[in-house]
């Protein structure tokens, strides 16, 4: 869907002048790419952005045991008990180190990745199962519609949690369990609102013309709708992916959560029993990572609703 | 623009006034009347129902023993744990063939009904030998499914016959006469038994034979095991009480009365500590005795440093590090904290099992292959590292503190050696490849190790035994899973190795050799499936003898029998921690037993001055 | 409109069968026949006849299609039995427990959603200015952080360390709110970042449709577009929102049951996992599915009366 000039000019907030230049490379631009721009006005977002890009490499990169990280993490310091529960700012060790002599920056760093990896594997599961059921039942109706929306309620009746212990407690504590646990609960809600935009846009003038044109329903739905709801999926997309590093948290709280590599949920709950003594370092380490990550996420995907909103201006 | 502001006026109005109102409310609350001297304890668990045939949970089982008295009780301040009368009047005659036990009951224990419910008047009538026999039937009643059975199964005379009547006619007949329970008389019960059973003495003393009153059952229908009708020093006040979250202890107007104990019942290591400051005064010294259920750790900690708990017994599986080096910290000692370490009647082991065909008794090469697991193993370090030091490595699976333990005895195999653990396993066929134990069928020597527990700390334990093996070329596959999977795995012999752990249900080596008793094999008691008919001849005759010196040879010497087997590896005891607020007086440190609330004193001037600063 | 009602409630039945089969299936799938019997035997003194006995007792030797409609004939006649972990009548326990969580989570909810409205509704109002942008940032801060790490510090500064709330505890009567007030303080800091949010984009959804813009050209007061048009008009996705979230509740509370020991049934339907309670397991899937089913027929009915579309599909 190509803007016209005088959209692209209040798209951009310029006057005519700078918008006349602009128009030669702009025109016919797609709107991701004005969205781009957008973006990269806003100082704040392209910060975030940078330091989101920095915890990816940093999730990626904790995958080898560069500097020892992995023995730094994951070790016991044998013989040298007098290397527990060292504070912030000790030699060699910037954030301390935790209950068992272990370098708590290290597992920080490893508890990225998890966290990272989770957060994105489930949300990529999530997303389309939630856009391809709300899409067809809300398109097609029919007993497609009327199935999906019996498993959707069924799926939401029985308290989430329930579903994600018991998945998990049988499937084991790996890495994919979790992942697919968390999206088989949680795409009920965004497909649930990508039904009712299709249950509306499906009357709208230009799918009506469209059809009228001849053209079948997957380019329809693919072409013409979609897009429509793909700044709300980018959203939900964020959301789900903060809620899920959350929720992890809580897992292992319940002691759900990965076993033998450290998360940033497993630091939290183990501080727990620590902090009475003084000892913050397994709180303070996760939490400050964390904290800075989601707050990061956050402001970026705000600016990228924005930015692919067509309906949202001046925000 | 002025709308709005208006607006944002009667909302702050509104909100102001609210606070106000709360704040109100709050601080009216808040003007709890502390009324006489209340000694408050938790229990980390939310409590089970208080039917005696069914309270093996510990922490029910502490509450219910300050409410409900058995015929007998541990004496408080014994440095080792030896038997009084409580409702009994004596310790029972013993018959000359030892299966005879004559009790004679008090004729002043009575029933406290709180409720007005079951006793119009409130106090009851008296215990009688009636109460004991049925509540001891009722151990064998198959409809009860108690827990506690199995001290009692096959050994009074004629009850384990009841019991095959009962489940044949689908339901018990208490009117019928079991020759082994006999109340000659409202004061008299006798026991006969079928075989010599010294240890039945300390069922006596045990929450399974508190006696019920059947009038209580009738008036409460199903509910009566939230209720508890006893005869103790206390009395479960109901209104007081929250299901879930506290359960408050009131004086009980109609008890008898007991004493604290005289001078020359108080064993030096009490006396040592001060103990006996108040010997011979009556009981109880304290009014209210409050159980808060707190289940979480930190609130826990937070509540005991802030003087609203009285003491904290950090449980033995968590290895927090509240206590470093077995130091107090500062903040501690400055609010008067003191630490009780003490040993416990306890052992941790990993079990062999012995029908496994790689290492078990049916394999020729299995003895050295256990041996070589037990050298290989590091016990020291795990204590340093996983409990703060707060075990001893175990040399036989009978704890300190128990006949039958052996200070000067060092076990050959409790020392951590990997080349004479190398050593035995190539002489059992393995070579050694690139480190790895290979067996001449080509493959590395691969053993799976079973765990229960699904915490970060288990794992770590695990894979920190893992470690050792692998440093003998041993390759471990560590199972972690839930208690019911990993009994259930035990249960049907499916484990090949696994942890456990044992704590005393009384103070008889008996309780701990048992673990090596062939007929015990799981769903018994011996996980490790250990059937050697040498030890089962000497542990029935052991076990059968009065405890005493001679009995503490024997059963010195069972323990020592096993240990070239290895059907076991005992890895330690652990040590029970106390932390305990300076105005609780008379606290004295008891691995087993209940209804020790009554001894304890709060110095309300010390706490008024320490608590919650 | 009562065709609509009826229809919607019949939907209750084929619902219910459909959590039995998926609560069955994992039950059964995790082995959690197996796990439940083990669970309910003593650490000592097992024996093959206790097994067998409770096997028999829970109906766990039928056929597996006769235990399916068993269990939905519990659910639906609301017979619980007991619990096996502690014995008692669920019912005994519900009755117990639920209004605890009640008391917690229905006045922090309460609070969660007042405060979200009116900050929400001064972001919209002030859009652009300082103090829109400043609750934001914090609302954004809000959603950063997880709800465990807020009890720990919670706990551990507010009530031990500074002494500005009890650590811990329950009373009876008026006197809970003393315990209640940090659990709700903890709960609303950990839910208005995602509800102003919402709230805050429902809001200027609307404040950016061409009506207002009319309204405006009109000379329509700036509060009276926000009050009497913009926030009437937001109403419906803010309300659906909050309606959808109220059958959470009771699950949301589990951790604050914990750690304030307040007795609720968050705590103990969790834990009846951990136990393999199957008795207080299907009472919490009932209940809950009930709570649920509930409070989505009030979402559409109130669909319903706004939007006569709906009615008529």
């Amino acid at each position: 869907m190509a803007l016209n000039d005088a959209q692209i000019r209040l798209f951009l907030q310029e006057d005519e002048e700078e918008s006349a230049a602009r128009t030669a490379k702009y025109t016919g631009k797609s709107p991701f790419h004005l969205a781009a721009i957008r973006l990269a006005r806003n100082h704040l977002a392209l910060f975030c952005f940078v330091v989101i890009m920095f915890f990816i490499l940093i999730a990626i990169l904790s995958n080898f045991n560069i500097f020892g990280l992995h023995d730094r993490a994951l070790q016991f310091n044998d013989g040298t008990m007098a290397n527990r529960y060292l504070p912030f700012g000790s030699p060699g060790h910037i954030l301390g180190t935790d209950n068992l002599g272990r370098d708590i920056l290290a597992r920080v760093l490893m508890g990225t990745k998890v966290s990272l990896f989770l957060g994105f594997v489930s949300g990529l599961l999530m997303v389309p199962i939630a856009v391809i059921v709300g899409s067809l039942s809300g398109y097609f109706g029919g007993w497609f519609d009327e199935l999906s929306q019996y498993v959707m309620s069924v799926i939401i009746a029985i308290p989430g949690i329930l579903i994600i212990m018991s998945l998990i407690q049988m499937m084991g504590k790996d890495f994919f369990t979790i992942a697919f646990a968390f999206a088989i609960t949680g795409w009920v809600g965004l497909s649930r609102v990508i039904r009712g935009t299709f249950i509306q846009a499906r009357e709208f003038e230009y799918v009506l013309a469209a059809r009228a044109l001849g053209a079948n329903s997957s380019r329809i739905i693919f072409k013409h709708i979609l897009p429509n709801v793909f700044h709300f999926v980018i959203i939900q997309f964020v959301l789900y992916f903060i809620s899920v590093i959350k929720s992890e948290v809580f897992l292992a709280y319940i002691g759900l959560s990965m076993v033998g590599v450290p998360t940033w949920g497993v630091m939290i709950d183990n501080s727990r029993n620590e902090v009475i003594n003084g000892n913050w370092q397994n709180l303070a380490g996760p939490t400050l990572f964390m904290f800075v990550f989601l707050v990061c996420l956050n402001i970026f995907g705000d600016a990228l609703r924005d930015a692919l909103d067509p309906k949202l201006r001046n925000m | 623009m002025e709308g709005f502001r208006m607006k944002t006026g009667k909302i702050g109005v509104l909100t102001v006034s609210l606070m106000l109102v709360m704040g109100g409310l709050v601080f009216a609350a808040g003007q709890q009347a502390e009324e006489g001297k209340v000694y408050n304890r938790y229990l980390p668990a939310k409590v089970r129902p208080f039917d005696p045939a069914n309270l093996s949970d510990l922490y029910t089982s502490t509450l219910a023993g300050d409410v409900m008295e058995g015929l007998l009780q541990y004496k408080y301040l014994a440095d080792n744990y030896e038997l009084e009368p409580l409702i009994a009047t004596n310790l029972p005659t013993v018959s000359a063939d030892g299966l005879t036990y004559t009790f004679k009951l008090r004729n002043d224990a009575a029933f406290y009904d709180p409720s007005g419910k079951v006793f119009k008047d409130k106090k009851g009538r008296v215990v009688t030998s009636k109460d004991f026999a049925y509540t001891i039937k009722r151990l064998a009643d198959p409809n009860v499914k108690s827990n506690g059975w199995w001290l009692f199964e096959g050994f009074i005379a004629g009850l384990d016959d009841w019991s095959e009547a009962a489940k044949a006619a689908g339901k018990a007949d208490y009117s019928a006469n079991v020759e082994g329970l006999q109340t000659p008389d409202d004061f008299t019960l006798v026991v006969k038994l079928t075989k010599i059973y010294p240890q039945i003495l300390y069922t006596f003393a045990m929450p399974f034979t508190y006696p019920v009153a059947k009038e209580f059952q009738d008036a409460f229908g199903d509910e009566w095991t939230n209720s508890m009708v006893g005869t103790g020093a206390y009395y479960l006040d109901e209104n007081e009480s929250i299901v879930g979250s506290q359960y408050v202890l009131k004086k009980n107007p109609t008890w008898r009365g007991g004493t604290y104990p005289a001078a020359d019942q108080i064993g030096p290591k009490a006396k040592s500590l001060g103990l006996d400051r108040a010997a011979g005064q009556k009981l109880p010294f304290v009014d209210t005795v409050v159980y808060h259920i707190i289940t979480e750790s930190n609130p826990r900690w937070l509540k005991f440093m802030n003087g609203e708990v009285d003491f904290m017994a950090p449980p033995k599986d968590n290895f927090a590090s509240a206590i470093q080096n077995n130091k107090l910290t500062p903040e501690m000692v400055a609010k008067g904290v003191t630490l009780d370490i003490n040993s416990s009647l306890d052992i941790t082991y990993w079990f062999f099992n012995m029908e496994d065909p790689v290492w078990g008794a049916s394999n020729p090469n299995g003895k050295k292959l256990r041996q070589a697991v037990w050298l290989s193993y590091d016990v020291a370090k795990y204590i340093e590292i996983f409990d703060n030091g707060r075990a001893v490595p175990a040399q036989t699976i009978i704890p300190p503190g128990l006949g039958g333990f052996d200070p000067a005895y060092k076990n050959p195999y409790q020392t951590y050696d990997p080349a004479k653990a190398k050593k035995l396993i190539q002489e059992v066929g393995y070579k050694y490849v690139d480190g790895k134990a290979i067996g001449p069928d080509g493959n590395q020597l691969t053993l799976t190790y079973e765990a229960s527990g699904s915490e970060t700390l288990d794992r770590e334990a695990g894979e920190f035994r893992m470690k050792y093996l692998n440093d003998v070329g041993i390759k471990m596959e560590l199972n972690l899973q839930d208690w019911p999977t990993f009994v259930s795995k035990v249960d049907e012999h499916q484990a090949q190795f696994g942890g456990m752990g044992w704590g005393a249900d009384y103070p008889d080596g008996q309780n701990f050799l048992q673990l090596y008793y062939g007929p015990n094999a799981a769903p018994g008691p011996s996980s490790s499936n250990y059937s050697n008919p040498d030890f089962d001849k000497k542990f029935q005759v052991a076990t059968a003898m009065q405890p005493g010196a001679a009995r503490d040879k024997q059963y010195a010497e069972l323990a020592r029998m096993v240990v070239e087997d290895a059907p076991m590896l005992v890895e330690r005891h652990r040590l029970s921690y106390g932390l305990v607020n300076p105005w609780v007086k008379n606290r004295f440190f008891r691995d087993i037993g209940a209804g020790y609330s009554k001894y304890i004193d709060i110095d309300l001037k010390i706490k008024a001055e320490k608590a919650g600063k | 409109m009562i065709h609509y009602v009826v229809r919607r409630f019949l939907n209750l039945v084929p619902i219910l069968f459909g959590v039995a089969f998926v609560f069955f299936f994992l039950f059964n799938l995790i082995g959690g026949q197996k796990r439940f019997l083990y669970n309910m035997l003593p650490p000592k003194g097992r024996s093959v006849e206790q097994i067998e006995f409770y096997r028999h007792k829970y109906g766990l030797d039928k056929p597996l299609p006769l235990q399916y409609l068993d269990l939905v004939k519990q659910m639906v006649t609301l017979d619980f039995g007991k619990s096996e972990s502690t014995n008692q009548k669920i019912s005994y326990l519900i009755a117990k427990y639920v209004p605890n969580s009640a008391k917690l989570t229905f006045p922090a909810f309460a609070f969660e959603i007042i405060i979200s409205l009116i900050l929400s509704a001064l972001c919209a109002y002030y859009r652009g200015g300082p103090i829109d942008k400043l609750l934001t940032v914090f609302s954004v801060l809000g959603m950063s952080i997880a709800m465990l790490v807020l009890i720990i510090l919670g706990q551990t500064i507010l009530a031990y360390q500074l002494k500005l709330f009890p650590i811990s505890g329950w009373t009876r009567g008026a006197g809970q709110i003393r315990y209640l007030l940090l659990p709700w303080i903890l709960w609303v800091a950990v839910s208005i970042g995602y509800d102003i949010r919402f709230f805050r984009t429902a809001l200027l959804e609307e404040v950016h449709k061409d009506y207002v813009r009319t309204a405006r050209a009109k000379g329509v007061s700036e509060r009276d577009i926000m009050f009497k048009h913009v926030f009437k008009n937001a109403m419906i996705p803010i309300l659906t929102y909050v309606v959808i979230s109220i059958p959470f509740l009771l699950t949301g509370s589990i951790l604050l049951e914990r750690f304030f020991s307040i007795p609720g049934i968050g705590d103990l339907m969790v834990s009846s996992i951990f136990t393999y309670d199957l008795p207080v397991l299907k009472a919490s899937v009932v209940v809950f599915t009930i709570f649920f089913v509930v409070f989505n027929l009030i979402t559409d009915l109130l669909y319903a009366v706004v939007d006569p579309r709906v009615r008529l599909s």
